[in-house]
């Protein structure tokens, strides 16, 4: 690769460093060993580990969907509502609900919730999966103190194991995005304290 | 990369006499640690994952020329531009020269021990780039011009009393024992800082060969603004950081956080792999990687190699009796605790720094909760080894001497019992109403006094002496001891 001398100079240092010492064989990643979760009651494990984190889950119908999110937000005018457009896509029939489908860096950090779509989840540490897209700004998960998440049981899987093996199949956006509770710290005298920077609830209704 | 004013020892007496700072730190690195054990007993083959995310990381290394060059590949493929730095200044320049031609005024900073280690911040200010750091803990180390403490834990060093005086000092915030109230001040703060900032800066903690993925994991979720709204994005990452597959990012993500706080995961896990593709996606419109030698090719090319497979868990730090004891500021570098002895005098290559190696018990704690079991006790007796060879002073002769004596009284019960018997009569001589303290001891010994605790004298007779003159009740028998 060219960049002048100083790509060389590492990858030379390195090349001559590593002479110096074994070259240990890669170990066998046995599966068994990797994987955690090994049943398939993916759905409740995932519901009781994102509630452990804090997260508010609730199982509900499609048809209920458009009413239970809407009393969610009800007491949030629509200008601070962000709404994401792949979940539009996903379930047209939330493209009743209110709100900005697009903002700008203003509009963002007035919104007071974001209502996202979770394009998949692991069941072994209750972490909702979100990619980034034209239609999935990253802001909207990030952002409001309160973010909405709907969630397909069908896309939850087991283990990360089973979600990295996944991966490597296939090309990564640009930003995947793993949210396992409420943004919290410990840092001021090991207080636990929610909501620091990232969103401080975090609502999830499973299909 | 020094941190800390003073000798070694100096700052070691200071820590130990700060009794605030030792409370602060006992209830941090033990409650820590019991969360570590929990979620550790919670995984049902967590020695089997140990030994193979030791094994990924020694093989990785052994290949390192190999990954890397994969890794530069992969990331190129995926539109990032990657760059190479030798050395901490390299890095510094590479960074400042990014920030610079982008015109970039305002860094929002996600925690990155290895810009702390080529002093980054400092650069960029020089550079006339204003940089806030975004991790709560790194945050009020930077308002308070101090350095973390801790790899993971930046503030463990202070109590809620001292942080609501920071925040009292600097923006006049009523003192308040209720943490909420600071972290909401600091949640509107750095919003200010996330809404007009131009650059992002992180670290990685890890980093995928086979696609070019940055990985990186907090709680707060400050590295996700750092990484999603600026224009141009900058991660600095230690060449040692990088793994082979997104498969073996599952084994360290299973056990990074367990080890690291006790959580199954981090709230948040980034996964990036290169900038934005089109202008309505999320993520910087550039996306730099700056690939950092800064020492690590020479630690590479060494015995010490293994130390490289550090996953920056924290967990030897907060299971280590001299850490939770003097803190991280006193080892004056960087990084402290276990892993820290060990990496900072092979990255600075300074010889003062070795003698950090001789502060440990060598309990072996360390190894036995490090996630990928690098054997630091070991290491850190070949390091004094080689410090020794050095040559000794005359302090270090004569210890070296009566090292000697001792070994050979354990071989020989006659020498033990005659060794016995000259302590107990020369420390008798020397106690004052049964106590052999400073102003009493020997010089060997004043040290160990002004630092902890008086030594009580021993008894006149000893058991065994009690054992063969039939005395066991002790009584009428105190005879003084017989030198001899």
């Amino acid at each position: 690769m060219e960049r002048g001398g100083m790509s060389h100079r590492l990858l030379d240092d390195l090349k001559r460093a590593v002479e110096f010492g074994r070259r240990r064989k890669s170990p066998d990643r046995v599966e068994s060993t990797i994987r955690c979760v090994k049943d398939d009651a993916v759905g409740r494990r995932f519901s009781d580990e994102a509630a452990e984190a804090g997260m508010q889950v609730e199982w509900v119908d499609e048809t209920e969907l458009p009413a239970r999110i809407g009393a969610e937000i009800s007491d949030i005018s629509p200008r601070q509502r962000l709404i994401e457009p792949a979940l539009v896509e996903a379930f047209p029939s939330l493209s009743a609900l209110e709100g900005r489908g697009e903002t700008d860096r203003d509009g963002l950090f007035d919104a007071q919730v974001g209502v996202v779509f979770a394009v998949g989840a692991v069941a072994e540490t209750g972490s909702l999966a979100f990619f980034s897209g034209p239609d999935a700004p990253a802001g909207f998960s990030l952002v409001p103190m309160t973010i909405v998440v709907v969630l397909k049981q069908s896309t939850i899987v087991g283990d990360w194991f089973d979600w990295m093996e996944a991966c490597s199949a296939s090309q990564l956006p640009g930003q995947v995005v793993f949210v396992s509770g409420p943004s919290k710290t410990a840092d001021i005298q090991m207080k636990l304290v929610t909501g620091v920077h990232g969103p401080g609830v975090v609502k999830v209704f499973i299909i | 990369m020094d941190v800390g004013s003073g000798s070694f020892q100096e700052r070691v007496r200071n820590a130990i006499e700060d009794r605030r700072l030792r409370a602060a730190m006992y209830e941090a690195t033990t409650g820590i640690d019991a969360k570590r054990r929990r979620a550790w007993s919670e995984l049902e083959r967590i020695e089997e994952l140990r030994d193979l995310a030791a094994g990924i990381k020694n093989h990785t290394l052994d290949h390192l020329d190999e990954m890397i060059d994969q890794l530069v590949g992969s990331l190129e493929k995926v539109g990032v531009h990657v760059h190479f730095a030798s050395t901490a200044l390299e890095a510094n320049t590479a960074i400042v020269e990014i920030a610079k031609t982008r015109g970039c005024r305002l860094a929002a900073k996600g925690k990155s021990m290895t810009s702390e280690e080529t002093g980054l911040n400092e650069a960029l200010e020089a550079a006339g780039i204003r940089v806030v750091e975004t991790d709560l803990g790194e945050y009020i180390v930077q308002l308070d011009h101090d350095r973390p403490s801790h790899i993971t834990a930046p503030i463990v060093h202070k109590d809620l009393a001292a942080v609501s005086e920071t925040f009292a000092r600097e923006f006049g915030v009523p003192p308040t024992d209720d943490p909420r109230v600071l972290v909401a001040f600091a949640r509107e703060r750095l919003r200010d800082v996330y809404r007009t900032c131009d650059l992002g800066i992180t670290g990685a903690n890890f980093i995928v060969a086979e696609s070019g993925t940055v990985v990186i994991v907090m709680n707060e979720g400050n590295g996700r603004f750092c990484t999603s709204l600026p224009a141009t994005n900058v991660v600095l990452v230690g060449i040692e950081k990088v793994i082979p597959t997104l498969t073996d990012l599952s084994v360290f993500l299973k056990l990074l956080a367990r080890s690291a706080t006790g959580q199954k995961i981090t709230i948040d896990t980034m996964m990036i792999t290169g900038p934005r593709r089109t202008r309505a996606e999320a993520g910087p419109e550039e996306l730099h990687v700056v690939l950092l030698d800064g020492g690590r090719t020479g630690i590479l090319a060494g015995k010490f190699r293994d130390t490289l497979g550090c996953i920056r868990c924290g967990a030897c730090l907060n299971i280590c009796p001299v850490y939770r004891s003097i803190g991280g500021h006193a080892y004056g570098s960087v990084y402290p605790g276990p892993i820290g002895k060990l990496i900072t005098p092979l990255l600075s290559g300074s010889k003062d720094d070795v003698n950090l190696s001789r502060a440990s018990s060598l309990c072996g704690a360390c190894f036995d909760v490090c996630p990928v079991k690098i054997e630091i006790p070991s290491m850190l007796v070949s390091m004094r080894e080689e410090r020794r060879s050095d040559g000794l002073s005359p302090k270090r002769r004569l210890r070296a001497i009566l090292l000697r004596l001792l070994m050979k009284s354990i071989r020989s019960p006659r020498f033990y019992r005659f060794l016995q018997r000259q302590l107990r009569f020369w420390l008798t001589r020397c106690a004052e109403e049964g106590w052999v303290g400073e102003r009493a001891s020997a010089w060997w010994n004043r040290d160990w006094c002004r630092a902890r605790r008086d030594l009580r004298a021993p008894a006149p007779v000893s058991f065994r002496e009690m054992w063969q003159r039939g005395d066991l009740d002790g009584k009428g028998r105190d005879e003084p001891p017989i030198a001899g």
